[in-house]
């Protein structure tokens, strides 16, 4: 299995630990679709990108865009909605808000 | 006897039900808050809405490119698995039904039913923004509300943006009533693997096919409102599922996921330590600390309304 630190060597670990913590959600970027050519074509400079990583908070001021070595390549003033992306190639944890939860007891029972 | 005390469901075939983002195709998240609103809108499938019933209110130019920006992710649990998200949207709500966040109001008219209108999206203490380009933005007040209410019929207001203390103080008078997801604070939304258990095979099914993407963020009392829907008989010990049983539920998840979540891990290197010249450190964070407290407006009303 690899994991997010095998794969990122070089990501910030601020941004790693607010991604496990659900404050960013980080994707692969589909560098063959046509949303990343013209992203690419109106802004050069995410044309080496990987990743980005989108926040979940309100007073956010743009998506990040990272190699595939996960330095940090851009800190755009826009919000790129629209990329098409594909599965991760590495696996990371995420921050666990179940213990204890209201809810914890009927967890097994969940069916929708 | 008046209305506000006459027992309804909350899913009939009578009531409209719209389902309300503001953001912007260029703002902060509007494919993670139109997931928000998917996840009710399931809801509303299977306790059979009349997709006559249903109205869609967001940006509509998010619809354009929907399918390519979930890769075209079926959706396992309509249709056996055969349409896309975008396709369900549109095999459940009539054309007519998806209006623009910026005609809503000229548009939608309620025409005496009963109303229950659900929001995600961005909030502010002006009400549910709207846009997200200066030039073009625009707050949906709780004046409106206020407006298109009336002692005739119910208003049910579920309100989980930021801020929702805006729609707090609306004339109960007129059979409003308000469950919102916070008072005057702000939320963030969190991944789902960190709401349920992954290693529970219903929690995995949930979380792999509600999605529109791996990992996007849900709105944290949007998934408990769902929850405690979905399993009011095996969550709910109280006898009457009514809607102060279900607001408690909700509030308290939601309450429990945020402030787990507000405990924020700063990291700061060694090196940076060593560079600083000065005897004391000092921390300081630009974060808000994220303590949502929901309300409940109206317990007369909500004693009444069933699940």
């Amino acid at each position: 299995m690899i994991t997010i630190k095998d794969k990122l060597l070089n990501i910030d670990k601020q941004l790693l630990a607010d991604i496990e913590g659900s404050y960013f959600s980080i994707y692969k970027i589909k560098k063959e679709s046509n949303s990343f050519k013209e992203l690419s074509q109106q802004h050069q400079k995410v044309k080496e990108a990987s990743y980005i990583v989108n926040p979940n908070f309100n007073d956010a001021n743009g998506s990040l865009f990272l190699l595939a070595d996960g330095t940090l390549l851009f800190e755009a003033d826009f919000f790129a909605n629209f990329l098409t992306n594909e599965p991760l190639d590495f696996e990371y944890s995420v921050k666990d808000y179940t213990q204890n939860h209201p809810f914890a007891k009927t967890f097994n029972e969940f069916r929708f | 006897m008046s209305v506000k005390e006459t027992t309804t469901d909350f899913f009939n075939t009578s009531t409209d039900y719209v389902l309300f983002s503001g953001t912007g195709v260029n703002g902060n998240g509007p494919i993670r808050h139109l997931n928000d609103l998917f996840i009710i809108l399931y809801l509303f499938i299977k306790n059979s809405v009349p997709k006559e019933n249903i109205y869609l209110s967001l940006d509509t130019k998010i619809l354009d490119t929907l399918d390519e920006t979930t890769d075209y992710k079926k959706f396992k649990y309509f249709n056996d698995g055969t349409l896309t998200f975008k396709e369900v949207i549109f095999s459940t709500i009539l054309e007519e039904n998806i209006i623009d966040i910026y005609d809503f109001e000229k548009i939608y008219n309620r025409d005496g039913k009963d109303l229950v209108f659900i929001a995600s999206g961005h909030g502010s203490i002006s009400g549910l923004e709207i846009g997200d380009d200066i030039s073009n933005y625009t707050t949906l007040s709780s004046d409106y509300f206020e407006k298109i209410s009336s002692n005739e019929n119910k208003t049910l207001l579920i309100m989980s943006q930021c801020q929702a203390a805006a729609f707090h103080h609306l004339d109960t008078r007129k059979n409003i009533c308000v469950m919102g997801a916070s008072d005057y604070q702000s939320s963030v939304s969190l991944n789902l693997k960190s709401m349920l258990d992954y290693s529970i095979e219903s929690h995995k099914e949930f979380i792999d096919n509600f999605t529109f993407k791996e990992n996007i963020p849900i709105n944290p009392f949007i998934f408990s409102l769902f929850y405690v829907l979905s399993q009011k008989e095996s969550l709910i010990v109280h006898e009457n599922k009514h809607l102060i049983n279900i607001f408690k539920y909700t509030a308290a998840s939601t309450l429990d996921y945020l402030s787990k979540s507000g405990k924020r891990e700063i990291h700061i290197s060694k090196q940076e330590l060593l560079d600083k010249k000065e005897d004391t450190f000092v921390l300081t964070f630009n974060e808000r600390v994220l303590i949502q407290q929901p309300f409940l407006l109206n317990k007369i009303m909500a004693a009444n309304i069933y699940i």
